[in-house]
């Protein structure tokens, strides 16, 4: 090579010019230029060798032949950024040929949906599972000593006129509450205890927009060693962030429930009007969302717990109405009729 | 419990507008169901004096009226005859509005009125028509009548707790109000005149059963002349919520009203024997009672009795025989306390609920029955001009009276969270009129409570630690989470459970929530025999409707109907599920078992009409399929489907499912007959598991199988073999001549028709293969297949199709 005479440079730089541009003229595909490229201008390329190897040729003819050499780099880099160019803009035209409708529907992937009651029921479970809480589930068939009896809820306990029960038998009642389970419950298992129990519960009640015969509930309770009313107040108001957005505000007010003593509601920020005042919340502001207080001495008395070691609190909220307030559905009867227009839009 | 603001303010001193006080009641734990603002129907008409009286120069019909009003006279034409000079009437001056019509000057047959005098019917005081109101003397001349009867007044309507009956009296409020605005309670004094006759020698009583009648006492009131009640009362029972009767009973009525006691009036001389005997009813007596109904009573009712038969239900609703009536002469006014449990007993028996029994059952003061009868008997003497008889009957054995509980200061604060002096509980305690002491008991500092007998609810510790709480304010307690660990969290079945559901989803079926309840009938439709164990159920004793009298034993009914009602709805792709309880009556156990099972429904197209995609209609092998994944989720391996005879099943078109030899549930088409009386157009397939099972045969630990690098070979068999040899049986012989090294197995054709003769059917498979040893070689994948089509020829005479 070393020896490569004048002429033979200038024959091989013109053979390249000539078959460079027959194969880029052949080339149907970007890659193809690339290798044409690489072949005579790349970092091994003939063009570029030739270039490199111009201290074997006499000094006075190395600019001769590094114009010539160079105009010829030039000239086939040229045609091949043309050529790329070209075949660039003929793909685009042909992929555009293929073009679709974008706005024609999607294919039909099936996706059902969980009923709004399972999908609140389990968003208020993993509230409580974040703070420790287990799911605790039991009878629906209850015997009158737990549903009643054990809650501090006697035969003749004017507190039995308060909720019309659905009986099997007279001692056999659908339970009215889910806090039966938490009887059940304390009765088996060691202290600490904190439980919610979510289930379906009875009622002697007439459906209509607000009422049902069967609906939802959870219930929560916590015995410890000092639990008290401001451990209450604390985790519903957690409960209550959570489920209705930071900075939901609720109150407790004085209430009475016989299983437990001190009683409260717990009133939330009305959601309509966030606490302004209007006809879904009686111009009060607020909406009573659940039934709360501290475990009453006497429950946890017969279950054979000391009361005066341990205490607790407990809790209990409708599922469908924090699922109506959430959602703003204005009537209890959706949740059983499963119409699927209903069950499509949660 | 109904209370109008003004007469709270006539029981008590307290210094808060309506709304405030409204406040403080649900702070202190009295809920204020509503407060209504109640507007008298008229506007400045005033209380005024008729001076003279002439005859309209122009008119017969018509008189001129002089009346003072106060300030100045006004002369009024009127053409009522009722009126007299020297009457006080309510008089509308110009302006004035009555029941929205705004009163002018009007000349009326050549003469000016300047005002109109107002009937009853008017002012809505009333229902007379004819004549002017005729107020009576003690009406202040001038002053504004809407006013002085305190129509414009607001109301509240409390939810009384069930432990607080003292509050089912305005007394009982009113000291609320004292307690928690540290203001005095003032209850109204007691004086009247007695004549010289002596109670005890008109009338005897006889309490025969003193666990009923804890106490009864008694006045008799002579020479009533009945009038009428007057307009102050009448505009109090009707803001209250009570219609007014006549006078005798709206005074017993504003009495129970306001001291809480119910209180019943006879008439005394339709008391037989002049004899009151409290006695249990005989089997077989029956009394006709005010509401004009004939009521069959048992001995375990309470009635009050003359010396025959029973005049009242104790408690509950009196005798329509002894009733006071316009020509009652005499009475007799029971002040009584009853059990409160038999009350409710009665009262739930015969379905008869009123002001009377609602208190009672509550549980009353028996303490409390003097002051109420002494009350009655004031006021009736005080606007009827009667005579008291002398002295009281009162039948009370064994008195109650006030008892001390104890109150450790450190316990309310733990139980409060809050850090509470024992000065501000001895106050609170104090505002309830409870006496408080300090005393110190085995090196303890406690507070001795005595509880008076109006709270009959503070009996422990912690109630009076609730009323601690409850006026300290709840918005005082702070908020502090409870610091505590536990193992929390789900268990695993309802995590499976979750992850079930959720599965279910995945695959497009939508989750629904039926009743738990059913109707008997839906067994029929289900077309099940009468021996069918699903008809032994668990019934409800006091169903609310026909269609929910029982506990239901089976999912599919509810499916059913929602698959039936969304078709109604124009739905036409349904696919649903429910995961819920079913009841089954269980031997030698009280409680029923209550298994969770899991109905699937599918009807209509799998998907809907779609431009790219072909429509298919929901068939057995949707379900199939959905089972299977269920199974992939849970990993369960042996599932095995045999045909099914049932019912509510298409014969052809069903099977059971096994998990191994376990009876996991059914799944198919249901029985077109089923399908038509649940009014169905369309076929639809129906999968029922119990999920107990499902959970139990889960499996719980899975571990990682080493992946195996070597390439798979491929190849596809169609053999042509009988009809009803099944797929399982050429998957089984497969399955178990590919061995090991058989990886997958794909069913991808089944085909009848010609060329493929009669009673046969071409199937087609691809079977892929590989080895955890190395690379297959065409050799020894061929080996493979010729031995398992040799296998299939052999036990299934099957061919190999060309």
């Amino acid at each position: 090579m070393n020896e490569k005479s004048f002429e033979s440079y200038l024959k091989d730089i013109e053979k390249y010019l000539k078959n460079s541009s027959i194969e880029v003229e052949k080339a149907s595909m970007i890659e193809k230029l690339e290798e044409i490229y690489h072949y005579y201008l790349g970092r091994k390329g003939n063009i570029t060798h030739i270039l490199r190897s111009l201290s074997s040729i006499p000094e006075d003819k190395r600019p001769i032949i590094g114009k010539i050499a160079n105009e010829a780099s030039e000239q086939i880099g040229k045609i091949i950024n043309e050529k790329r160019d070209y075949l660039k803009e003929k793909r685009i035209e042909e992929i555009l040929e293929e073009k679709i409708d974008v706005t024609l529907p999607g294919r039909q992937l099936k996706l059902g949906k969980l009923h709004l009651l399972t999908k609140t029921i389990n968003e208020i479970t993993n509230i409580f599972i974040g703070m420790g809480y287990i799911v605790v589930e039991g009878p629906e068939v209850e015997l009158d000593y737990y549903n009643f009896e054990a809650l501090n809820i006697p035969p003749d306990h004017p507190a039995r006129t308060l909720q019309d029960t659905l009986f099997i038998t007279d001692r056999m009642p659908l339970r009215t509450h889910t806090s039966p389970v938490q009887v059940r419950y304390m009765e088996k298992h060691k202290l600490p205890i904190y439980l919610i129990s979510p289930g379906r519960v009875y009622r002697r009640d007439n459906i209509d927009s607000t009422h049902s015969s069967m609906f939802t509930q959870i219930e929560g309770l916590a015995v410890d060693k000092d639990i008290s009313m401001a451990h209450l107040k604390a985790t519903l108001e957690v409960f209550a962030e959570k489920v209705f957005g930071e900075g939901t505000k609720i109150r407790l007010l004085p209430g009475y429930f016989p299983y437990t003593e001190p009683s409260a509601e717990v009133l939330v920020q009305c959601q309509e009007c966030m606490g302004k005042g209007c006809s879904v919340c009686k111009r009060s502001g607020w909406i009573e969302i659940l039934g709360s207080g501290m475990v009453h001495p006497h429950i946890l008395e017969n279950i054979g717990i000391d009361s005066e070691e341990f205490t607790g609190f407990a809790f209990g909220m409708g599922v469908e109405r924090i699922a109506m307030l959430k959602y703003k559905i204005n009537d209890m009867r959706l949740f059983f009729e499963n119409d699927l227009r209903f069950l499509r839009q949660f | 419990m109904k209370v109008p603001y003004k007469w709270l303010k006539k029981y008590v001193d307290f210094d808060l507008s309506s709304q405030e006080l409204a406040d403080k009641f649900n702070v202190t734990g009295t809920r204020v169901e509503t407060l209504t603002f109640r507007k008298s129907t008229f506007s400045d008409v005033l209380v005024g004096k008729i001076l003279k009286i002439e005859p309209h120069p122009k008119s017969e019909e018509l008189f001129l009226c002089e009346l003072d009003i106060g300030k100045e006279n006004l002369s009024i034409i009127c053409g009522a005859h009722n009126i007299n000079e020297g009457d006080i009437v309510p008089v509308a001056i110009l302006g004035a509005k009555i029941k929205n019509i705004t009163l002018i000057e009007k000349e009326i047959k050549g003469v000016i009125s300047e005002g109109m005098l107002c009937s009853p019917m008017e002012l809505d005081l009333g229902e007379e028509e004819a004549g002017i109101l005729i107020l009576d003397k003690t009406f202040e001349i001038g002053r504004d009548l809407a006013e002085a009867l305190e129509i414009n007044d607001h109301i509240y309507d409390f939810e009384i707790t069930p432990i607080r009956p003292d509050c089912l009296g305005l007394i009982g409020i009113a000291r609320e109000v004292a307690a928690f605005s540290n203001s005095s309670l003032k209850i109204p004094e007691i004086t009247f005149k007695e004549t010289y006759i002596k109670i005890d020698d008109i009338v005897q009583v006889i309490v025969e059963d003193r666990e009923l009648c804890p106490r009864y006492s008694a006045r008799v009131v002579e020479n009533i002349k009945m009038r009428k009640t007057p307009l102050w009362l009448q505009v109090l029972l009707k803001s209250i919520g009570i219609r007014p009767i006549n006078y005798l009973a709206d005074i017993s009525n504003f009495v129970m009203w306001e001291t809480g006691q119910p209180l019943h009036v006879f008439d005394f001389e339709k008391i037989g024997g002049k004899k009151v005997i409290v006695r249990r009813a005989r089997e077989g007596e029956k009394i006709l009672n005010l509401d004009g109904k004939l009521r069959d009573l048992d001995s375990s009712m309470l009635v009050i009795a003359d010396e025959k038969d029973p005049i009242a239900i104790a408690g509950v609703m009196g005798g329509l025989d002894s009733e006071v009536t316009s020509s009652t002469k005499s009475i007799l006014i029971e002040s009584a306390n009853f059990n409160q449990a038999n009350i409710m007993r009665t009262s739930k028996k015969l379905k008869l609920r009123n002001e009377a029994s609602n208190r009672f059952e509550k549980g009353l003061d028996p303490n409390s029955t003097i002051f109420a009868l002494e009350r009655c008997a004031q006021l009736i003497t005080n606007y009827m001009n009667a005579d008291i008889i002398s002295g009281v009957i009162d039948v009370y054995h064994s008195p109650v009276f006030t008892w001390n509980v104890k109150l450790r200061p450190g316990r309310a604060n733990k139980i409060t969270g809050v850090n509470i002096s024992k000065k501000k509980m001895k106050d609170i305690l104090s505002s309830l009129e409870l006496e408080v002491k300090e005393v110190k008991e085995d090196n303890e500092e406690l507070i001795n409570v005595g509880i008076p007998t109006f709270r009959m609810d503070l009996r422990k510790e912690i109630d009076l630690i609730e009323e601690i709480a409850r006026l300290y304010n709840y918005d005082n307690i702070p908020s502090i989470l409870p610091i505590h660990s536990q193992k929390g969290g789900l268990s695993r079945r309802q995590n499976l459970i979750r992850n079930i559901k959720e599965t279910i989803t995945s695959q497009g079926f939508y989750e629904v929530w039926n009743f738990a309840f059913d109707h008997p009938n839906n067994f029929d439709l289900l077309c099940l025999s009468e021996k069918d164990s699903l008809r032994n159920v668990i019934k409800l004793q006091n169903p609310i409707s026909k269609e929910h009298t029982i506990m239901r034993t089976t999912l599919i009914s509810g499916l059913l109907n929602s698959i039936s009602t969304n078709m109604m709805k124009g739905e036409t792709s349904i696919q649903i599920f429910e995961i819920a309880k079913v009841f089954r009556p269980k031997e030698d156990q009280l409680l029923p078992e209550e298994p969770l099972y899991l109905g699937v429904a599918a009807c209509g197209l799998i998907k809907h009409t779609h431009w790219l995609e072909k429509v298919e209609e929901v068939d057995f092998y949707l379900l199939k399929g959905l089972l299977e994944k269920i199974c992939e989720l849970l990993y369960i391996k042996d599932l095995k489907l045999l045909t099914l005879s049932h019912p509510s099943f298409h014969p052809g078109k069903s099977a059971r499912i096994l998990i191994g030899r376990r009876e996991l549930g059914k799944l198919g088409q249901i029985h077109p007959d089923v399908q038509n009386n649940f009014q169905i157009d369309l076929p639809v397939f129906i999968m029922e598991l119990d999920c107990n099972i499902l959970i139990e045969e889960s499996q719980k630990q899975v571990y990682f199988k080493e992946i195996i690098k070597h390439p798979k070979s491929t190849i596809d068999l169609s053999i042509v073999i009988d009809e009803d040899v099944s797929w399982s049986q050429i998957s089984d012989i497969v399955k178990e001549v590919g061995g090991t090294g058989l990886e997958e197995l794909r069913l991808f054709d089944i085909y009848r028709g010609s060329p493929i003769e009669k009673d046969k059917k071409s199937v087609a498979f691809k079977l892929s293969f590989r080895d955890p040893e190395g690379t297959l070689t065409d050799r020894e994948v061929n080996m493979i297949r010729n031995k398992i089509v040799k296998n299939l020829k052999e036990k299934l005479n099957a061919k190999l199709r060309e």
